[in-house]
């Protein structure tokens, strides 16, 4: 039984994973990461993985909202801080352990995406954009006129640790970071995400088809909150700290930036951006005072030849769709994997211009 | 006056126009009729630039991947490198699928819109009268939102944009589309008029018959090909061509 | 199909060469003996680089002189510049230290300005049971943690500034002092004050502080004013200042607001005196950024160019020349690393437990006084230990203004308080 269910296994291994050049790389890199760790004393890049792994799902989350349900979110890091605050609150004054106050301070980003979505989906487009973009500002003002709560400025100190050492925090990090972008991924992939993908491209369409738009758009926005806000949580207890600067406006955009540069829509993308471009700006400490532009230049200068995001590009010079079957395929296949028709753009054009 | 010769559009691997070749000359109306996907529009775009245009917005994402080989000459020049509003400044203008006015500008600023080589608050009057002499229902709705008009009034509406600019080739594409058989007489009465008052016409339609009455000569594209051309006798005179493509 | 090939097969390679240069990006350990000193703070602003060049003027002093002792070897100092961003990015101030803890191998830490900041790498040092300085940030909190959790805190040392309610307490007493003056020149019996306090956590405790003493000082509260901290326009708040009949204006403003403050205060000559903590008045650049109307401007400084203790004028001299600017209290790892450097050597080892318990029996004669640390390693504030000083700007140049005659102290070359002279005209 076992082992017709592992050849069973290998066979979609084999179909679905090697036979292309992207997900096979998508693989090894997973695999990578996750030996790496054992290998490397450096606290240093422990440090930088496991912030990787934290931002990923941040941005992971993200594009769930914004690039798959088409809702601009500007203020996604509220989900981050709320999270991050109640995580910390709840360790520091009620004493629970983390494992506790992750899931509990989700559930508080959660809230915070109906307190957020429901006044929200009223509006459409530019307007719901900036809409959002007010919701954290507006808590950043909360946390710092209620300081004997909150820690105004200060923020909350004196979390206790997820782990006793930075290898076993980091592995967390990296176990979390690959179920729950893989989760996420997952959603875009199913039912659920046929829905999204219908409300994104016409929202009146979808209704007619007896969809209930908000209802989902409000399911999107939970969703959303709910892993951002474990990556928020993580982060708290990571830090041993939680301050105003889990609120920011520039957080925000962070999980923008990283997701149209990796390419957005695609859950893999906004992954890959933040695996390159946060390492990136710890790579360019060496130009302390160009940074930040160094920073800029790079985004808008690869944003300039890959236009729709850097894993698009990528995917798009080392698999070839099929012309008949629409399936992907190795670029270095000359006949369609599924259906054997031939790949050459040559005939291919030569063979739509025969039937006249 | 219009001369292309020998025009290849691919969009990736997707063939739209297999070396079409065509000639419009001087004060003719020249139909272009064929089934739907057989590139009528591609040839409409690929002339007024509109192709070369969408290859450089779309440079380097996943559908850029658009070849244009062929010539196109107006008036002796060579246009097909050029873009689009410098084609439309020499006097080729396309009036597009679907109308497509600015839907939240009135009729009057709309024909404004159109009026960008006009030169001149008289020159200007005297145009804006014109096409209201031609289409006295957008005088009617001179201030009306044009999102708001019907379907035959937008199609009045975008011949009327487009004679604003005092075209020296019109080129019409599917005026028809989704209009009551009433309207549609009244509209190619309108377009027979534009032709007779000197403008050279090149009109691709999908009612068959109203176009092969009205134009001089005809061309059908099927497939992304040139099949065949010639006056309306010539094209009824032969079975198959009236069978498969005329449906007549 | 070749092109693909190409791009694949260079992207791979790149993959490759930036996993090969990450791995050999850590740097081999040094068999010399060097004590590394890492020196965190913003050093693109001038808080860093003011951390950045007490420390270098330490270290280049001492390895002049062979270095520091230890039992009978001698150790060289080399520091590890850490530039932490903490002004604009927490997290950023994190990941470089735990850099310079992971790469660059570093023995202990001084430095940090911004309280958020110092306090997530007071956590991370603690984590590495490595000494910490701190040069810059003032909570107060941070050295309580020492009393609460000695076990796990006692790596951590202030040496500058005074802890939170220490300034505060010798900014109203340079506020009493002004007053005083105020009273015997002008013949005023209860001064009106003002009270101006940038919107802040630290401001938020020196409003309160101040709201509950002016009264014992025999002097009138009349308003109090919480500006943001980036505030370009402070002539509302200084109109009703004027309105108020407020005398003396006690300030505390540690932001660039400061600059804007003074220079109105001075264009619109508003007859009240300006007293407090303004820490922009301490930079060299001050007059020329307030266009000379700061002029009269008096603050809680650190350092001033008089005699604290017989180091005092020298060293701040060499500061000055090496810098361009005037010493501000970041410049304070010279004296933590001079601090750090006679405790081992009393101590005889590097082993962090005894230089521990000798930095803590630490009594150093600096540029900012005699330091000693209490029982929560905070640097001890009084007559005899390092009190701050008051200084003024008098027709261009800054003075330092007090201590003069209080508890018994009076530094040479100290002079008096000078009430701006339009104040003292209109309140005549």
């Amino acid at each position: 039984m076992i082992r017709v269910w592992l050849l069973r296994l290998y066979r979609d291994f084999k179909g679905d994973i090697l036979a292309l050049p992207g997900r096979t790389l998508a693989c090894l890199a997973v695999l990578a990461l996750f030996i790496a760790p054992l290998f490397i004393r450096d606290t240093y890049i422990l440090r930088i993985i496991t912030l990787t792994a934290v931002y990923a799902v941040f941005a992971a989350s993200w594009d769930l909202l914004s690039g798959y349900v088409g809702q601009l979110n500007l203020g996604h890091a509220l989900f981050f801080g709320v999270a991050a605050y109640t995580s910390a609150m709840l360790n520091l004054h009620l004493g629970l352990p983390p494992v506790l106050t992750i899931p509990l301070g989700a559930l508080a980003a959660v809230m915070a995406g109906l307190v957020v979505g429901i006044p929200c989906l009223r509006l459409k487009g530019q307007y719901l954009s900036l809409a959002t973009l007010a919701f954290p500002i507006i808590l950043k003002g909360l946390v710092y006129l209620f300081k004997e709560y909150t820690g105004g400025e200060l923020g909350i100190s004196g979390i206790s640790r997820l782990a006793g050492s930075r290898l076993v925090e980091c592995y967390i990090a990296l176990a979390l970071g690959a179920v729950l972008c893989f989760l996420i991924w997952k959603i875009t992939d199913s039912n659920l995400g046929l829905i999204f993908h219908a409300i994104r491209e016409d929202e009146i369409t979808a209704r007619a088809s007896g969809i209930n738009t908000t209802a989902y758009k409000l399911l999107a926005f939970c969703l959303s909150g709910l892993f951002a806000g474990i990556a928020g949580g993580f982060f708290a207890h990571y830090m041993r700290l939680a301050g105003p600067f889990t609120l920011d406006v520039l957080l925000s955009f962070q999980a923008i930036i990283w997701t149209i540069f990796g390419g957005i829509t695609t859950i893999y993308g906004s992954v890959a951006g933040v695996i390159i471009l946060f390492p990136l700006m710890e790579i360019l400490r060496a130009f302390p005072e160009i940074r930040m532009l160094l920073f800029a230049a790079v985004i808008v200068i690869v944003l300039r030849f890959m236009p729709e995001g850097v894993v698009p590009w990528f995917l798009d010079r080392v698999e070839k769709e099929c012309p008949r079957c629409k399936e992907r395929n190795a670029f270095t296949r000359t006949r369609c994997r599924v259906c054997r028709v031939s790949l050459s753009e040559r005939e291919v054009r030569a063979r739509t211009t025969t039937r006249a | 006056m219009l001369e292309v010769k020998n025009l290849t559009v691919c969009y990736d691997t997707a063939m739209l126009l297999n070396e079409v070749s065509l000639k419009v000359n001087r004060g003719e109306l020249v139909g272009l009729v064929g089934p739907n996907g057989a590139g009528k529009t591609t040839l409409m775009r690929a002339i007024s630039g509109l192709v070369l245009w969408e290859r450089q917005m779309k440079r380097g994402t996943r559908a850029g991947n658009i070849t244009l080989t062929g010539e196109v000459y107006f008036q002796g020049q060579r246009i097909d490198g050029l873009p689009p509003h410098r084609i439309a400044r020499m006097g080729l203008v396309l009036c597009p699928e679907r109308r497509r006015p600015f839907s939240e500008l009135s009729v009057e600023e709309n024909l404004k819109a159109g009026a960008y080589r006009v030169r001149g608050r008289r020159a200007y009057r005297d145009t804006l009268e014109l096409v209201y002499q031609m289409f006295p229902v957008l005088q009617k709705r001179a201030r009306q939102v044009s999102a708001t008009l019907s379907g035959g009034e937008q199609q009045m509406l975008a011949l009327g944009r487009a004679l604003m600019t005092r075209p020296v080739l019109l080129c019409i594409d599917e005026p028809s589309t989704g209009l009551s058989p009433l309207i549609k007489g009244e509209l190619f009465a309108k377009i027979g008029e534009i032709n007779r008052s000197g403008i050279t016409m090149l009109l691709v339609e999908q009612d068959v018959r109203q176009t092969l009455a009205m134009a001089g000569r005809s061309y059908i594209l099927s497939h992304s090909k040139i099949v065949a051309q010639g006056k309306k006798d010539e094209l009824m005179a032969d079975e198959t061509i009236r069978q498969s493509y005329l449906g007549l | 199909m070749k092109t693909r090939w190409a791009v694949a097969a260079a992207l791979i390679l790149l993959c490759l060469g930036a996993a090969l240069v990450a791995g050999c990006a850590r740097e081999e350990a040094e068999e010399s003996r060097v004590i590394k000193i890492g020196v965190a703070g913003p050093m693109q602003f001038v808080h860093g680089q003011h951390h950045w060049l007490g420390a270098e003027m330490a270290a280049e002093e001492i390895n002049a002189a062979g270095g520091i002792k230890v039992g009978d070897e001698y150790y060289l100092v080399e520091l590890v510049k850490i530039d932490t961003n903490e002004l604009l990015s927490v997290e950023d101030a994190t990941n470089a230290v735990e850099r310079a803890l992971a790469q660059d191998n570093i023995d202990l830490l001084v430095g940090t300005i911004r309280t958020e900041a110092a306090v997530a790498i007071q956590e991370l040092m603690m984590d590495n049971e490595k000494i910490f300085i701190t040069c810059g940030a003032s909570l107060k909190q941070m050295a309580d943690k020492v009393g609460q959790d000695y076990e796990r805190y006692k790596y951590w040392f202030r040496v500058t500034p005074l802890n939170g309610e220490l300034l505060a307490r010798a900014s109203l007493i340079l506020l009493q002092y002004v007053g005083q003056v105020m009273k015997e020149d002008l013949g005023l019996e209860a001064p009106k004050v003002a009270v101006v306090c940038e919107e802040a956590a630290a401001g938020d405790a020196l409003a309160a502080a101040a709201q509950q003493v002016i009264p014992s000082f025999g002097m009138e509260l009349v308003g109090i004013w919480r500006p943001s901290p980036q505030a370009t326009d402070m002539t509302a708040e200084l109109t009703a200042i004027r309105g108020a009949g407020a005398q003396i204006i006690y300030t505390y403003l540690s932001s660039a607001a400061g600059v804007t403050y003074a220079k109105q205060w001075g264009e619109l000559q508003i007859p009240a005196a300006s007293v407090g903590i303004n820490v922009e008045s301490q930079a060299m650049g001050f007059m020329e950024a307030t266009d000379n109307y700061g002029d009269f401007e008096c603050s809680l400084n650190t350092y001033a160019l008089v005699e604290i203790t017989e180091k005092t004028v020298d060293w701040y001299n060499r500061f000055t020349e090496r810098a361009g600017e005037f010493p501000t209290y970041n410049a304070g790892t010279y004296d933590a690393i001079n601090i750090y450097r006679e405790a081992v050597e009393r101590a005889g080892t590097l082993e962090t437990d005894a230089v521990i318990a000798e930095l803590e029996q630490t009594r150093h004669t600096s540029a900012a006084g005699v330091q000693v640390f209490d029982e929560n390693h905070d640097v001890i504030w009084g007559p005899g230990y390092a009190t701050a000083v008051g200084t003024q700007w008098q027709n261009g140049e800054l003075k330092c203004v007090w201590p003069y005659n209080w508890e018994g102290i009076t530094y040479p070359g100290t002079v008096r308080y000078q009430i701006p002279p339009w104040v003292a005209e209109a309140l005549q």
